[in-house]
């Protein structure tokens, strides 16, 4: 569980701070949604897109930015690629994953090691919408407004809680994906991912997600 | 950094992974902090008078707002990596706050000039005494917090008279600052008990831009910890 929160930190962050932005409406539809969800995810073969993630500290007055280019393509092949400030490239394809920084690279079987298996569920999960069906380890809740769905995932178990209250998914209205992640840490402190310049099946090179 | 990378498995940083890996880790740092010991401390130095040289300075003045470092740290065959936040808050006062690349915290750590350090936050995993323990023993080095009230004996190296240290002794251990030149900011640092290098660290910056890196090892255990500079 504590994976799949940090695989979705990858994905995007808000906090009480972002309260402002949340759409409040609760949704009345869920099945709908979850059903829309899951045609949409059976439509789309590939996913590109930007992101930019800001850290929000209590401590610090501005936010710790960085920005990235994430690629999903049909079936498991993921990379999530930071840009700046800092170079750091994560990539998940056929069961393996790779990480590669300034200090070197290095590869691990997926199905070796049961943190990168429940990585890749989760990643997958986020993106095909099964992280919702997850009703063993969040109490889910979902909301609305005009251009987003907004789900908000607590943790049930306590231990949890003290590293993170809450994990947020904002879903685009218009294409159904993931615009925005964001999770709110105890203290408040939270990070937020927004997923910008997205486009669906477009042709992404398989060198993309190799290793070298 | 005497170590390379070996497991990298910050990754996403699964606190999950992470904690078995520091459980471990702090088992055998445990005991080879019992096994082992270290070098000669003080060779190749002749005393000065107290008041030759003005007190050295940390790299991390109080009044500037904050400090991004990308962090790595090298335990034992375990490697973590991440992003440390630096943040005077006061003379002498500092909060270090380490996490995740992707924003996932691990720690958040407040320093004083007279006290022990307070632990705002630590991931489950790594609250262990003696990591916490270690870890801002090697903080404190760096930051110099504990230097406020201090007044250094001074040495000189007889084979280098551009080289001399100040020498500081807090809680049973000496804290040097080696200095270069007329630099009142350090280039390196050593941690001493019993006569013997525990620990030592070395700054890499300047006086317009501040510290652009700094790297520490252990002598007595595999534990290397490196700070780079990121310009925001």
């Amino acid at each position: 569980m504590f994976i799949r929160l940090i695989l979705l930190s990858l994905l995007n962050f808000t906090s009480p701070a972002v309260s402002a932005q949340n759409p409040d409406r609760p949704l009345k539809d869920v099945q709908s949604f979850k059903t829309k969800l899951e045609l949409m995810t059976g439509k789309v073969n590939t996913i590109e897109s930007d992101f930019v993630q800001e850290k929000n500290l209590s401590v610090l007055s501005n936010k710790i930015v960085s920005k990235g280019h994430f690629c999903y393509k049909k079936d498991n092949n993921i990379r999530w690629e930071y840009l700046q400030p800092y170079k750091y490239l994560i990539i998940i394809s056929n069961n393996k994953i790779f990480i590669k920084e300034d200090q070197g690279q290095k590869q691990y079987d997926i199905e070796s090691n049961r943190m990168f298996r429940e990585m890749n569920n989760f990643i997958s999960g986020c993106i095909q919408g099964d992280i919702l069906k997850n009703d063993k380890d969040f109490n889910t809740m979902y909301f609305e407004n005009e251009r987003n769905y907004f789900v908000t995932l607590v943790p049930k178990a306590e231990s949890m809680r003290k590293m993170l209250n809450e994990v947020q998914i904002w879903f685009d209205k218009t294409d159904l994906t993931v615009s925005r992640i964001t999770m709110v840490e105890a203290g408040g402190d939270y990070t937020k991912i927004d997923f910008v310049n997205k486009k669906l099946n477009t042709e992404i090179p398989v060198e993309k997600f190799s290793f070298k | 950094m005497r170590n390379s990378v070996s497991n990298s498995v910050t990754v996403l940083l699964s606190p999950a992974s992470m904690s078995f890996l520091l459980k471990s880790g702090c088992s055998a740092l445990l005991l080879l902090f019992l096994i082992t010991s270290c070098s000669v401390p003080f060779r190749n130095q002749k005393p000065l008078s107290p008041e030759t040289y003005e007190s050295p300075v940390s790299w991390f003045g109080a009044d500037t707002g904050h400090y991004l470092f990308k962090s790595a740290i090298d335990l034992m065959k375990n490697h973590f990596s991440g992003i440390t936040v630096v943040k005077p808050v006061g003379e002498g006062i500092f909060r270090i706050i380490m996490m995740t690349e992707t924003g996932l915290k691990i720690m958040d750590l407040e320093f004083f000039p007279d006290s022990l350090p307070k632990v705002h936050y630590i991931m489950e995993g790594m609250d262990r005494k003696i990591l916490i323990r270690t870890l801002t023993r090697d903080i404190s080095l760096i930051l110099m917090n504990q230097l406020k009230n201090e007044s250094p004996a001074w040495y000189i190296n007889s084979d280098d008279p551009t080289v001399r240290t100040a020498l500081y002794s807090i809680n049973k251990e000496q804290h040097q600052y080696i200095l270069k030149d007329d630099m009142r900011k350090p280039s390196g640092a050593k941690l001493a008990r019993k006569n013997k290098i525990k620990v030592e660290a070395e700054f890499f910056g300047n006086d317009q831009c501040g510290p652009d890196s700094v790297k520490l090892f252990h002598n007595n255990i595999d534990l290397s910890i490196r700070f780079i500079r990121i310009h925001e």
